[in-house]
């Protein structure tokens, strides 16, 4: 029996939409979208996957009100990209932290979160949070003209945060960061999702994507190749595999024997392995446990502010 | 304006202030600023006279300082939107909930706050400078009281009623069109205008032994003052080495037998004759009559009186010190419009295209006082009737007709904004009255900025701010 449970209203619904760039002239210069419909459910950590120069950028930037659709229509949280107020429930990371070099961290923080008009009090208690997870306590008061691009990044993160966003678009999140940091920020996507919070994530790097997306559509020239979920896209259906503990050569035979007369044909056999990703991470982990003290700029396990609230506690905008 | 409005344009001004204390550039100016003042309170000579250098001082020191904070101001406004959209950093700020109008505004008051402070370094920097200067010269008691009478000072320029020649211009106009002598071309109105100016000029001409009246209306809140003096520019246009002498008079009315004031005037050369006159004199008056009987041809020469120059009433109002903080604040004003100019034109030009756009404007700005005077209908009249007499003048063409409409267009969007010479104003000594502060500010602050903020913000609002990559 089919459950009756209602569908949920998207958080971001993209219809036809198409963007041409224009020169001076007016004349068309590149198609980066092309007839693109989609929709994201709240919750869902929404991956757009591509090469560069797919559309996946574009998309976001129209999501965010930054360019304007050259046809179709776009709708985020239920209102146009460019109302103020719905901006309030959003947070972006950009492909490159573009923050304010003569700024410091904890300044940089401060400054965003008073454009969200959130109070002295509470601003100073989400910083310290914030810096506190994405590891740059010891740099919070440093420049930001300073940083390693993955010290920018990581403050990026946590501008992305401030405001405790519904929907939180991640372009490129781990471009510019160590494995170690790649492993924490999509352990903190994950918790994030786990918070209710939507995440749209943009990224080439497919590792990333298959790590933390429950939904992936995949662009190429601005179009849609593939959508769905990520088990679905992935999944090999006329084959499976099983994994049992090592044996002995006999009876491994044995059972060999058995799967030939029944399958018709030779089984393959391997040993899983780790993929490099997994392998670095259990170096640095023993590593971790004999240093006195880690000099890299990974400091911090993957945890996440208390201010970012569960959905349930998550306020309705008013638009 | 709404709480969390002012709030975000708060923190934009904050970021704006931040910038520019950690890039260096308002230590800087902070530092060039006073060295420029102090270097040319210091070092300029001026016409060699105390009151001279004084003046020349101020007027060049206040002139310097004007310049390098404009050329920064502009420079600052016309990089700072177009440059934090090539750079991207205005990305994150549009994906915040704050709307265009208060990111200009956030930059704009940023600015305003900087010219400010800057402004109020560069005010004690130049009244220490001008009080060291004074006191280190060993100037006699004498000549410091004439220093802080006649530049220390803020006093009220009264000028005379313009001379009525209306009734002469009507009867000379018959007479003319009775005799045929009016050029066809010519309009009724031009060849007022025309002998309007000719008859001015006429009466402003002074022989041996003639005299010049002057009337003045004097205001109520005037007439108890203390401290009167009256200028008088001596001008003679002959080149012989003749005196110039003559009898300065007031009366309370043309008619008046008794003068309330007279004095004797014996100069070696053309001057600025300036007499302090007996507070009484002023008192309960509402019009005066000023008289300079020119002396007889051995003892004087031909002057001329340019026309609501050459006589002053000047009535003590103001300290140099309130005359300097409102010259300051008119200056802050201007500033302020620059500034505006600068993050309105970066809002729809990249850099440096928009400093390109923002210094044209500029220049037809300054520009347009020229244009005034050469669109003036008076000024082709004359300049017809100096030509040839009997060459038929070209009607005008389509560029003419266009440029011309071009020019009364600019005339109407730039003239507002001139305030007089404040600099040659506040170097004489000259009050720059709550008045002149006021207009200033609705003129420039208000309403020139306004101007430019909606046009910045709605384009803004518009325009994408992120371009393909």
């Amino acid at each position: 029996m089919k459950s009756l449970q209602p569908t949920p209203t998207p958080i971001v619904q993209i219809n036809t939409l198409t963007k041409i760039f224009r020169d001076f002239w007016h004349r068309p210069k590149a198609r980066a979208v092309n007839n693109l419909s989609l929709n994201i459910y709240p919750g869902e950590i929404f991956g757009l996957l591509g090469p560069n120069g797919s559309g996946k950028s574009t998309t976001i930037k129209i999501l965010l009100g930054l360019l304007h659709p050259s046809s179709g229509t776009v709708t985020v949280l239920g209102s146009k990209p460019q109302n103020v107020i719905t901006k309030n429930e959003i947070g972006y990371l950009p492909e490159e932290s573009h923050l304010y070099k003569h700024l410091t961290a904890r300044e940089s923080l401060d400054f965003y979160g008073k454009l969200f008009d959130i109070n002295k009090e509470e601003r100073r208690k989400r910083t310290d949070e914030l810096l506190d997870m994405v590891g740059l306590t010891h740099a919070a008061d440093r420049m930001i003209g300073e940083f390693s691009k993955g010290m920018a990044r990581r403050i990026g993160l946590a501008q992305a945060l401030i405001n405790d966003p519904k929907l939180i678009i991640l372009d490129e999140p781990t471009s510019g960061l160590d494995p170690i940091g790649c492993r924490q920020v999509k352990d903190l996507i994950i918790a994030l999702a786990k918070r209710g919070k939507t995440i749209l994530l943009s990224s080439h790097l497919l590792a990333d994507v298959e790590d933390v997306c429950d939904q992936v559509t995949i662009l190429f020239n601005g179009s849609i190749r593939a959508s769905g979920s990520v088990t679905q896209l992935l999944e090999k259906r006329d084959s499976i595999r099983l994994t049992i503990p090592t044996l002995s050569p006999e009876k491994l035979k044995e059972v060999l024997n058995v799967i030939r007369k029944k399958i018709g044909s030779e089984p393959e056999i391997d040993h899983p392995s780790l993929n490099l990703e997994q392998f670095f991470l259990q170096v640095v982990a023993k590593a971790n446990e004999t240093e006195a003290e880690n000099m890299s700029g990974a400091a911090s396990d993957t945890k996440v502010a208390a201010f970012l609230k569960t959905e349930n506690q998550q306020p309705k905008i008013n638009n | 304006m709404k709480t969390n409005t002012i709030k975000k344009i708060t923190a934009i001004a904050a970021l704006t202030i931040k910038q520019a204390v950690r890039s260096k550039t308002l230590p800087i100016l902070a530092v060039i600023l006073p060295a420029v003042i102090i270097l040319i309170v210091l070092t300029i000579k001026g016409d060699g006279s105390a009151t001279g250098q004084i003046r020349m001082a101020i007027k060049y020191s206040l002139g310097i300082m004007w310049l390098i904070m404009g050329i920064a101001t502009l420079s600052a406004g016309c990089a700072s939107i177009a440059r934090e959209i090539e750079d991207k950093q205005l990305r994150l700020i549009a994906v915040k909930p704050v709307h265009k109008y208060e990111i200009w505004l956030g930059r704009w008051f940023g600015w305003l706050a900087i010219n400010a402070g800057l402004l109020i370094i560069c005010g004690l920097t130049l009244t220490a400078a001008v009080h060291y200067k004074v006191n280190s010269q060993n100037l006699s008691a004498t000549a410091k009281e004439k220093l802080h009478n006649t530049i220390l000072i803020g006093r009220l320029r009264i000028t005379p009623t313009p001379d009525n020649v209306d009734h002469e211009v009507d009867v000379l106009l018959k007479r003319l069109k009775a005799s045929g002598k009016i050029p066809t071309d010519t309009t009724d109105e031009e060849e007022c205008n025309l002998l309007h100016k000719k008859l001015i000029a006429a009466k402003s001409i002074v022989a041996p032994n003639a005299e010049k009246k002057w009337t003045m209306t004097i205001p109520k809140a005037v007439s108890q003052e203390k401290n009167v003096s009256l200028k008088l520019e001596l001008h003679s246009p002959t080149r012989n080495e003749k005196p110039i002498s003559g009898t300065l008079t007031i009366s309370a009315n043309k008619s008046a037998a008794e003068p309330l004031f007279k004095t004797e005037i014996n100069q070696k050369y053309n001057t600025i004759y300036i007499v302090d006159i007996p507070s009484a004199t002023l008192a309960n008056k509402e019009n005066i009559t000023i008289t300079f009987k020119n002396g007889s041809p051995d003892k004087s020469k031909t002057l001329v009186f340019t026309p609501g120059k050459s006589v002053e009433l000047l009535i003590t109002k103001s300290s140099f010190t309130a005359n300097l903080i409102r010259t300051m604040l008119i200056i802050l004003c201007y500033l302020a419009v620059l500034s505006a100019l600068g993050i309105t034109t970066s809002a729809i030009f990249y850099f440096p295209v928009a400093s390109f756009i923002a210094i044209a404007v500029i220049m037809a700005g300054i520009t347009t006082q020229y244009f005034v005077f050469a669109s003036d209908p008076a000024h082709k009249v004359e300049h017809h009737h100096h030509g040839h007499e009997h060459e038929q003048p070209k009607p005008p063409g389509i560029t003419e007709k266009t440029g011309e409409l071009i020019l009364n267009k600019l005339i109407i969007v730039f003239e507002p904004a001139r305030q007089g010479n404040i600099l040659q104003d506040i170097s004489s000594g000259i009050l720059i009255s709550w008045h002149d502060t006021g207009r200033a500010i609705v003129i420039l602050l208000l309403l020139y900025s306004g101007i430019l903020g909606i046009i910045g913000s709605y384009i803004l609002s518009k325009r994408e701010l992120a371009a393909l990559n």
